[in-house]
């Protein structure tokens, strides 16, 4: 019986509409294009861009793996250092009046234009993706840390001193379980940038990697193949960002 | 406001200091005063590539403000609507979507309208979400206020909703002038036909270093011209709003 109930329970909370239109723009694309379409390599169906999901597989993999590293590595890198720098600036009042304005303004900058000066000094390879991506994801941590740490509030603060906590307890204990709500939002945010900061770079100058892939599928007017690169790029974005909302609530649990 | 130029100077003297002091090759990096001299003598190729990125921008900035923000007052006006469509507006947001340029380019050949079709799918969906985000977190006091009076729907939209969402849509549309600026520019790299990215990569490729570092100088001062002049434009619009 109580399977039947949380089987009825799912039944209910499955989002039908949303799942009556996907399935429904998929396969009017899918009877339109084949309907209409002079070529099927240049306006490929869905049934198509699957296939050449499944026969080039080996090739896809290949390269996905550099680009998968890079961006984790990017990420990664700007996670630690954002929070790092972050952390700093916000602990001193100098700093913080000093270099908040250049944070915020060189978040704004599109760094993604840096993408053929970093080929220029760093090649055509790994160091130059990792490092566009890490530009690219840094700011949003460290200001989003900066809001995180600075948002404590005076009782709080007051009641640590008055429990006589040291300053690696201070750290650890109150400032940033208060700040990890922004952190992670920071996260999130980064998460994304940092796919984009790889792909650029590989598509601006690169011999292998899914944006290189992506660029030599779509010079050939393989359409099915390159929306399948994107299709493979759109789930390594929605993993990555699905790892960080996992890891919030189990690192966030008391604010379920 | 004085520290923070400081530190953009110094940061300028460190570049010109470092760059005499390792003798560091002009084909990497050129020193601010080479990279100045770039800008005064190529000053007619840099103008009219400028002059195209911006015009596209502020083009590609139109069509998503306009799009973005018409989509997010449908789609708030019906709940069913809103139920079907949002769940993928959402998921759009991991989707890199600068990987679509090659793309779009083989579809609509290497000229404007791949850049703005480029632009205009990156900037669209964030000014949905703000904008709606905005329309549907008006406070239930508000609305209860208004249905009280006996408000139409229509004049809770006008009257209630879009007046306390101003704040958020203004978000939106500085969210949408970031990446619209990063999508003509992406766009720029891979369909060099014009702009200020297709000077960037010709002069990358011919080694003419300081053409490329005052070519991306001057996109970062272009991106930075239009966010400050949001910003501006929202203090006098927001004015109930103290300032950050």
């Amino acid at each position: 019986m109580t399977s039947l109930a949380t089987m009825i329970a799912r039944w209910r909370a499955v989002n039908w509409p949303a799942l009556i239109f996907g399935v429904a723009i998929v396969s009017l694309w899918e009877t339109l294009v084949r309907a209409l379409a002079p070529s099927q390599s240049l306006f490929p169906p869905p049934s198509y861009v699957m296939w050449s999901l499944y026969v080039r597989f080996d090739l896809l993999m290949e390269h996905a793996w550099p680009t998968f590293c890079q961006t984790l590595v990017g990420f990664l890198l700007s996670v630690v250092l954002g929070v790092g720098l972050g952390w700093i600036i916000s602990k001193s009042r100098t700093l913080f009046e000093a270099l908040y304005p250049v944070v915020v303004v060189l978040q704004v900058v599109p760094k993604e234009a840096l993408a053929p000066l970093l080929v220029l000094w760093f090649g055509a390879g790994m160091l130059s993706r990792t490092v566009l991506a890490f530009l690219i994801a840094f700011f949003p941590m460290v200001i989003n840390t900066i809001f995180g740490v600075r948002s404590l509030n005076t009782a709080m603060r007051n009641y640590a001193t008055s429990v006589l906590c040291n300053r690696w307890q201070f750290l650890t204990k109150v400032e940033l379980p208060w700040a990890s709500t922004s952190i992670f939002a920071g996260m999130k945010i980064s998460v994304t940038l940092s796919v984009i900061g790889v792909v650029v770079a590989e598509i601006v100058a690169g011999r292998n990697g899914l944006g290189y892939l992506l660029l030599f599928a779509a010079s050939r007017l393989d359409m099915g193949f390159s929306l399948a690169i994107l299709l493979v790029l759109a789930l390594w974005g929605g993993v990555l960002f699905a790892a960080v909302v996992l890891l919030e609530r189990r690192a966030v649990y008391w604010r379920r | 406001v004085l520290i923070p130029c400081c530190v953009f100077l110094a940061i300028g003297a460190g570049w010109s200091l470092a760059v005499s002091a390792f003798n560091v090759p002009p084909l990497l990096l050129p020193g601010p005063i080479a990279v100045f001299r770039t800008i005064v003598e190529e000053r007619e190729l840099l103008f009219q590539a400028a002059a195209s990125t911006l015009s596209e921008i502020v083009l590609a900035i139109a069509i998503g403000v306009v799009t973005g923000f018409a989509t997010a007052i449908l789609v708030g006006m019906s709940s069913l609507v809103r139920r079907t469509i949002f769940p993928y507006i959402l998921a759009t947001q991991v989707v890199p979507k600068v990987a679509l340029a090659p793309i779009l380019i083989a579809w609509f050949g290497i000229g404007m309208e791949s850049r703005l079709i480029l632009a205009f799918l990156i900037s669209y969906f964030p000014m949905v979400i703000n904008t709606l985000a905005g329309i549907l977190g008006t406070s239930d006091a508000m609305l209860r206020y208004a249905q009280s009076l006996a408000a139409s729907e229509w004049q809770i939209l006008v009257k209630v909703r879009l007046p306390a969402a101003v704040p958020a849509i203004l978000g939106g549309v500085k969210i949408t002038t970031g990446v619209a600026v990063i999508g003509i520019v992406v766009g720029e790299f891979v369909a060099t036909d014009s702009g200020l990215g297709k000077v960037i990569i010709d002069s990358s490729a011919s080694m003419d270093t300081a053409l490329t570092v005052a070519a991306t100088l001057l996109i970062g001062t272009l991106g930075l011209a239009l966010l400050g002049a949001l910003e501006l434009a929202e203090r006098r619009i927001v004015y109930w709003q103290p300032g950050p």
